[in-house]
């Protein structure tokens, strides 16, 4: 179906809207480092690349520089400068810093606001600003990728997301060392164009060859070059220098220059190398969108489990805690004793009591006098009782909780940082203490409401509303509707006494009720805190709803990047948006939950992988899910593309071996079998060739 | 196993030289075969080049790990010729750069020699195989040394440092204060007070059947069938129903709090074991237990008995009957009605002697019930502090046994690892790291 091409502006807008999902996406503590990784490699890619070019490829290109320590970034870069600009020598690593060449008027674009390297220090750009310099290309040499400085890493990774052009860097001796491959997997990622140059090679023209064919069948089966897009591929004999510069023989690497030159020489040429790196850029947007959605969707399904296990051990000792309640048990002797004293006087009793009693009761209260109503202590023993019930069954859920989740990597690396997480808060009891004796206000507030004219009744008796108060309190824990012969003890004789006042001053129905509301404000309070303290744990966990809602607009907008036309216009300049091969999508063949909705035909260069039945990142384990069939957490993956012929038997791995297999069986040649890669030793290279023939 | 070479003992003395695969490149078994056979050596020669002597892998990875562990390493810095000159200077930062990463200052204890395509420094290779070769010594070294590393990783996750004394997670005078308020909690909830009210009820309902005559055989059963004995005068079956009296939350509260700051302080990889010590539900059913044995372990709690009672109950007896044969005499005189100045009374002075006898027994009988009270009061009594304190003992002996035992359990764990990091130090002597 034909598309129309849209202008720019939609491009951009589209770009912005990634941006502002992403931003979201990085307030949010990703599930894992690689995921993290990600996301911040992608605001970089987003921020440093594609938004610029989205605007204008008129941009000075930038064409960098980078391969392991010690390679020769640095001599090759001196010798395209023309003389001795970055440091080069034997104590590694030799560049810490990103030396960048440029004309005068292109340092705005390179480091002023929304440049390529805005934000870098003095410390980590230095620029050689020479009018001299190839017009329209800025010429970076990187640090290296692979030293013990990580911050030189750091810093190539950030340049490598800004590039429209670069140049690889290895040697004869380590061209298959795994770290660089790590961020040519990366150069892959983003489609960027990419020259190689092989340095350090071997005088002999058989071990030359065999180098030269070895480093061609990495870099295709790393799914850079090969087909269409063939890679460029330069090699440099050891020996090759041109001390003048502190660099390499300018002949051992004239293609390079020679192409560094048109580019400069050629406006058009230019566009077209700047428009197939934002093509790259644009099409590899898509899997790395889906990729982010499926960590958050990885995320969310973590996040819900842990949450879920936090909610399962706070109810259950909030049921527990209203079990204990409903008992009466937790009442101490001492108060309840304290209480029966007084209720049980003949003062009171004689309001409920019949014929003689009543009379006993008069003269008694007579002699006797007034009995004062220790409403104090009873309130203050049952809270105190109350709120160590309370804290013992928190304390309780928070160790569980704890324990289960120290299990969980993620939530363990939490609760390092959140100690304080095992245990209850520090003010618990005293708010606790604080909603109690609101709760015991409000009781008293309802025995006011409900009271009415029976307060005089509750005045001639010397009861008073905080008293009365008190009996509703204990009443709350202790009416059970009917106790049992067997519960004949202080809680049950108190009880019984108690409600019998309650019920000559306020009915039987009005207690009743009164008694229920009671218990349903204790029972609010205590479900208020319990869900308080459960929020501690919330809180250490991203917001699964937060995260699904992100993931699902990610794939929105992946859905929209991929609703791209085939060619997009930018400054007049139409721009491809390549079909990248199967392998460039690391997402599909690494073990990495390949993303939802219907599987794609299978079409050339497409993996095969998705037609598999697929483990669904929003498919929510239960419990009853065995482990293995849940999605898998993401890491540090092989991706399939990588060149191993005998790759260990992970699941993770088992995608690639997948690919692999169909690969071979459309005829397509395989990792493994005749074309393993050599194991380097201190074999010379004419042992080394004469092995490789018996091979 | 690719090869096997054959060597004559002379160039290198008696060793089996492995040439492992690569630890960095792309195929990744070959850096698991590393990883897997490095524990098994007991000897390392590290070999790099002037391009990837700084690698990140090799360092972090490796070098960093292993140099501490093996006294036996030698790093040989390969085709040094191409740095001509500067090849020394090579050297020398990278013996640097090991020191640092390995944190040590004995420049003897990291060695780094340079060959060349010629051969270079060859022969101080094989000068440090030949010194390699007391094997006995080398593998003692190595087991030493990774059993020393092992220990001092484990010390480290317990929290404790193999150069000053552990100590004990829970404060000594923290743990004191914690049990004394707990204890008192699970005593106020036992309510020896009134135990010890119904240990004094008991010696007197035990007195009454046998000091206070008929009569008090008659009001001991009365007691015994209402239940009013068992509510009020048993004080075994009131200790036993202790937990009916309220909840050890508030016991088991002050325990688990006690433990919170150690908790909260502690290295993560041994909190979960530091809070399940305060797992709430096992603490209170430990020390219900606790409480429940330090309470059946003194029973039977029979109350006292004194040879005084039976001599007032024959007084008590005596008087029941001179109250009885007064009451009969003026009951007879009250039913027959005998005309006046027909009976002859007898008379104790002027008060005749049914009166005399009336009045004497129950001013006899209220004697003796009061000495049989006080003294049953005072041997209940004495019996009752006694039990009291019995009680008290064990109770709290039982909380101090039961409520940090599983802590205790924690303390003993890492002290055993602590001596056993403190002898492997001892007699494995120190490492690059110290």
């Amino acid at each position: 179906m034909p598309r129309s091409s849209p202008d720019a502006s939609l491009l951009v807008t589209l770009v912005e809207r990634v941006d502002g999902v992403l931003d979201r996406v990085a307030a949010v503590e990703s599930p894992t480092d690689a995921a993290a990784r990600r996301v911040r490699q992608l605001r970089d890619h987003l921020a440093s690349h594609i938004r610029p070019r989205a605007r204008s490829l008129e941009a000075p290109l930038l064409v960098m520089l980078l391969g392991p320590t010690g390679a020769g970034n640095s001599s090759l870069f001196n010798t395209l400068v023309g003389r001795a600009s970055s440091r080069t020598g034997v104590l590694r690593p030799t560049t810490r810093e990103l030396v960048a060449l440029l004309r005068p008027e292109d340092r705005d674009s390179l480091t002023g606001p929304g440049g390529p390297l805005a934000g870098l220090g003095s410390d980590q750009v230095r620029l050689l600003v020479d009018e001299a310099a190839p017009e329209g290309v800025i010429l970076v040499d990187a640090p290296d990728v692979d030293s013990v400085e990580h911050a030189n890493r750091e810093l190539t990774d950030r340049l490598v997301e800004a590039a429209d052009l670069a140049v690889f860097v290895t040697t004869a001796t380590r061209y298959a060392d795994r770290v660089p491959w790590e961020v040519l997997g990366r150069v892959r990622e983003r489609g960027l164009p990419l020259t190689a140059v092989v340095n350090r090679m071997p005088p002999g023209e058989d071990a030359r060859t065999i180098v030269l064919e070895d480093v061609r069948r990495l870099f295709e089966q790393g799914g850079l070059g090969g087909g269409d897009q063939p890679l460029e591929l330069l090699a440099v004999t050891e020996g090759s220098l041109d001390h003048a510069v502190d660099g390499l023989a300018a002949e051992a690497i004239q293609p390079l220059r020679d192409r560094i030159a048109a580019l400069a020489a050629d406006r058009e040429a230019r566009l077209g190398l700047a428009a197939r790196a934002l093509g790259g850029a644009l099409a590899g947007l898509e899997p790395q969108l889906r990729t982010i959605a499926d960590d958050l969707e990885h995320g969310a399904i973590d996040a819900d489990r842990l949450r879920r296990l936090a909610t399962d051990a706070y109810e259950r000792e909030l049921a527990g805690l209203r079990d204990d309640l409903s008992r009466g048990t937790f009442l101490r002797a001492e108060a309840l004793r304290q209480w029966q004293e007084f209720v049980g006087a003949d003062e009171l009793t004689r309001m409920f009591a019949t014929g003689i009693g009543r009379v006993r009761g008069a003269i008694s209260s007579f002699v006797r006098g007034r009995q004062e109503a220790p409403v104090a202590e009873v309130r203050d023993q049952t809270l105190d009782d109350l709120v160590a019930l309370a804290r013992v069954r928190l304390a309780e859920a928070a160790r569980r909780t704890s324990t289960a989740w120290a299990e969980e990597p993620t939530a363990a690396r939490a609760l390092e940082s959140n100690p304080e997480a095992w245990t209850v808060s520090d003010d618990l009891e005293d708010r606790l203490g604080e909603r109690l004796r609101a709760w015991v206000d409000s009781i008293a507030e309802d025995v006011r409401t409900t009271g009415g004219p029976k307060r005089t009744l509750a005045r001639g008796a010397s009861l008073g509303v905080n008293a009365t108060g008190v009996g509703v309190m204990l009443a709350t824990f202790s009416h059970t509707g009917g106790l049992t012969g067997a519960e004949v003890g202080i809680a049950a004789a108190t009880g019984f006494v108690n409600q019998k006042l309650l019920s000559a001053l306020f009915g039987e129905a009005a207690m009743v009720e009164m008694i229920q509301r009671a218990r349903q404000r204790l029972v609010e309070v205590l479900s208020d805190t319990f869900r308080d303290e459960l929020a501690r744990f919330d809180s250490l966990v991203p917001d699964p709803a937060v995260l699904r809602g992100l993931a699902g607009e990610l794939r929105e907008l992946a859905d929209d990047v991929r609703r791209l036309p085939a060619t997009i216009t930018v400054s007049a300049r139409p721009v491809l948006l390549p079909e990248l091969p199967s392998l460039v999508r690391p997402s599909l063949c690494s073990g990495r939950t390949p993303p939802p909705g219907p599987p794609g035909p299978p079409g050339p260069g497409r993996c095969r992988c998705r037609s598999r039945p697929t483990r669904q990142p929003t498919r929510r384990p239960s419990r009853a899910m065995p482990r293995a069939r849940r999605p898998r957490r993401r890491g540090a993956v092989w991706p399939a593309a990588w060149p191993s012929s005998t790759r260990p038997p992970t699941p993770r791995a088992s995608w690639g071996w997948t690919c692999a297999r169909r690969r071979r069986s459309a005829g397509r040649p395989a990792s493994g079998s005749a074309s393993r890669p050599r194991r380097r030793s201190s074999r010379s290279w004419a042992a080394r060739a004469s092995a490789s023939r018996r091979c | 196993m690719e090869d096997v070479r054959l060597h004559d003992e002379a160039g290198t003395g008696p060793v089996g030289i492995l040439d492992l695969p690569d630890l960095d490149s792309v195929t990744r078994e070959h850096r698991l075969r590393v990883e897997a056979l490095l524990p098994r050596v007991d000897a390392v020669i590290w070999v790099t080049d002037p391009e990837k002597y700084r690698d990140a892998v090799l360092h972090d990875d490796f070098l960093r790990r292993w140099l501490p562990r093996l006294d036996r390493q030698l790093v040989v810095l390969n085709k040094a010729d191409r740095l001509g000159a500067q090849a020394d200077n090579v050297r020398r930062h990278l013996e640097r750069s090991l020191l640092d990463d390995t944190g040590t200052t004995r420049a003897s204890a990291v060695r780094v020699v340079t060959t060349t395509a010629a051969g270079g420094d060859v022969a101080a290779v094989r000068e440090w195989l030949l010194g390699v070769v007391d094997a006995k010594r080398v593998v003692i070294g190595r087991l030493a040394a990774s059993v020393r590393a092992v220990l001092d990783d484990l010390a480290a996750r317990a929290g404790v440092d193999p150069g000053a004394d552990p100590g004990s997670v829970l404060e000594p005078a923290a743990r004191r204060r914690a049990l004394e308020r707990a204890g008192d909690e699970v005593l106020r909830l036992i309510d020896l007070p009134g135990a010890e009210r119904r240990a004094v009820a008991a010696t007197r309902a035990a007195a009454r059947p046998a000091g206070a005559g008929p009569l008090g055989r008659i009001t001991a059963f009365f007691y015994r069938a209402s239940g009013r004995e068992a509510r009020v005068a048993d004080p075994g079956l009131y200790l036993r129903r202790w937990a009916e009296r309220g909840s050890l939350a508030p016991a088991v509260d002050l325990l688990r709090t006690s433990v919170d700051a150690p908790v909260r302080a502690a290295p993560a990889g041994i909190r979960p074991a530091l809070a399940a010590s305060a797992d709430t539900p096992r603490l209170t059913a430990r020390l219900r237990d606790a409480v429940d044995g330090a309470i059946a372990a003194r029973t039977p709690m029979t109350p006292p008995s004194s040879r005084v009672w039976p001599v007032l109950g024959l007084f008590q007896g005596i008087a029941t009957l001179g109250i009885a044969i007064a009451v009969a005499w003026l009951v007879l005189l009250f039913l027959f009605r005998p005309p006046v100045d027909t009976v002859d009374l007898p008379v104790f002075g002027p008060v005749p002697i049914p009166f005399a006898l009336l009045v004497g027994g129950v001013v006899l009988g209220f004697i003796v019930a009061w000495t049989l009270g006080l003294h049953a009061g005072r041997l209940g009594r004495r019996w009752a502090r006694q039990l009291g304190g019995d009680v008290r003992l064990g109770v709290e002996r039982a909380v101090g046994e039961e409520a940090f035992a599983a802590l205790e359990r924690v303390d003993a764990a890492r002290r055993s690892v602590w001596d056993a990091a403190r002898a492997a130090r001892e007699a494995c002597g120190p490492t690059l790291g110290v």
